[in-house]
């Protein structure tokens, strides 16, 4: 259970974690942007 | 989204470009927090400039905002919060598609900006306190492997000193009673046959316990 983690820390803070944060909060925020713009759809 | 409230606009591919810039600098928070703080801020607020309903697309600048508190001293992150509000209360109040300059995002950005600004401080504040703590077991940790090694020098000397004593004594008597009394001196001999056998048989014994309780257990 400590290795899961462990491995769970080290995703978190690596660089590929960021971009995969980044990349799901685009698809987001991006997705509710469009939403707000089109409230009837 | 071309037409919102009575508000022209371009096309939204433009400026939800906008949105994606601002979400996509995240990537980098962590190396260039304040750099990806403007970057985030800027495009939302040319997105809301454009008359565009700002709601999700604040959130951006409100995560790269937390990054920033997180990383930087609680100063130049109040600081950061400040600008940050100032920039998108502005952009959002210049172009409210709501109509008026209140409404919508421009209600919730201070209640975005300060929730961040204070999740930031408190996160910052536990990462140091628990850097401290770790820094704190480490220091006692070499503390106790040098009082450890200490004792060990010690032990070390109360034997070969003991040792050594009885052997320079034991010597001395031998050397005195060699021409008148030889069978002493045979004594005096056989005691520092006896002394320099049990003070390496100490040796021996003390090393392996002290290399034994100095097993780095507590680290």
């Amino acid at each position: 259970m400590e290795g899961v983690a462990a491995a769970w820390q080290r995703w978190l803070s690596s660089p590929a974690g960021d971009v995969v944060r980044a990349l799901v909060v685009t698809f987001v925020l991006v997705l509710g942007a469009y939403s707000e713009g089109h409230p009837n759809q | 989204m071309d037409q919102f409230h009575g508000h022209s606009a371009p096309h939204p591919t433009a400026a939800l470009t906008l949105v994606a810039v601002a979400c996509l600098a995240l990537a980098w928070r962590r190396r260039y927090p304040v750099t990806v703080l403007a970057v985030s801020a800027a495009a939302v607020a040319a997105y809301s400039l454009l008359g565009y309903v700002n709601g999700a697309a604040l959130i951006a600048p409100i995560l790269a905002l937390y990054a920033v508190a997180t990383q930087v001293s609680v100063r130049r992150a109040v600081a950061a919060a400040v600008g940050t509000l100032a920039v998108l209360m502005a952009a959002t109040a210049a172009n409210n598609p709501f109509g008026q300059i209140s409404g919508g995002g421009f209600d919730v950005i201070p209640f975005m900006v300060v929730a961040a600004l204070f999740a930031g401080i408190a996160v910052a504040n536990r990462r140091a306190y628990v850097a401290s703590i770790r820094d704190r077991a480490e220091q006692d940790a070499r503390r106790r492997v040098d009082e450890e090694r200490l004792r060990i020098a010690r032990e070390l000397h109360d034997v070969v000193a003991h040792t050594m004593a009885t052997i320079n004594v034991q010597a001395g008597v031998a050397a005195h009673v060699l021409p008148t009394q030889p069978e002493a001196a045979a004594d005096a001999l056989q005691a520092i046959k006896s002394a320099s056998k049990e003070g390496l048989r100490e040796l021996r014994a003390r090393r392996w316990t002290s290399l034994a309780a100095s097993a780095p257990t507590w680290c």
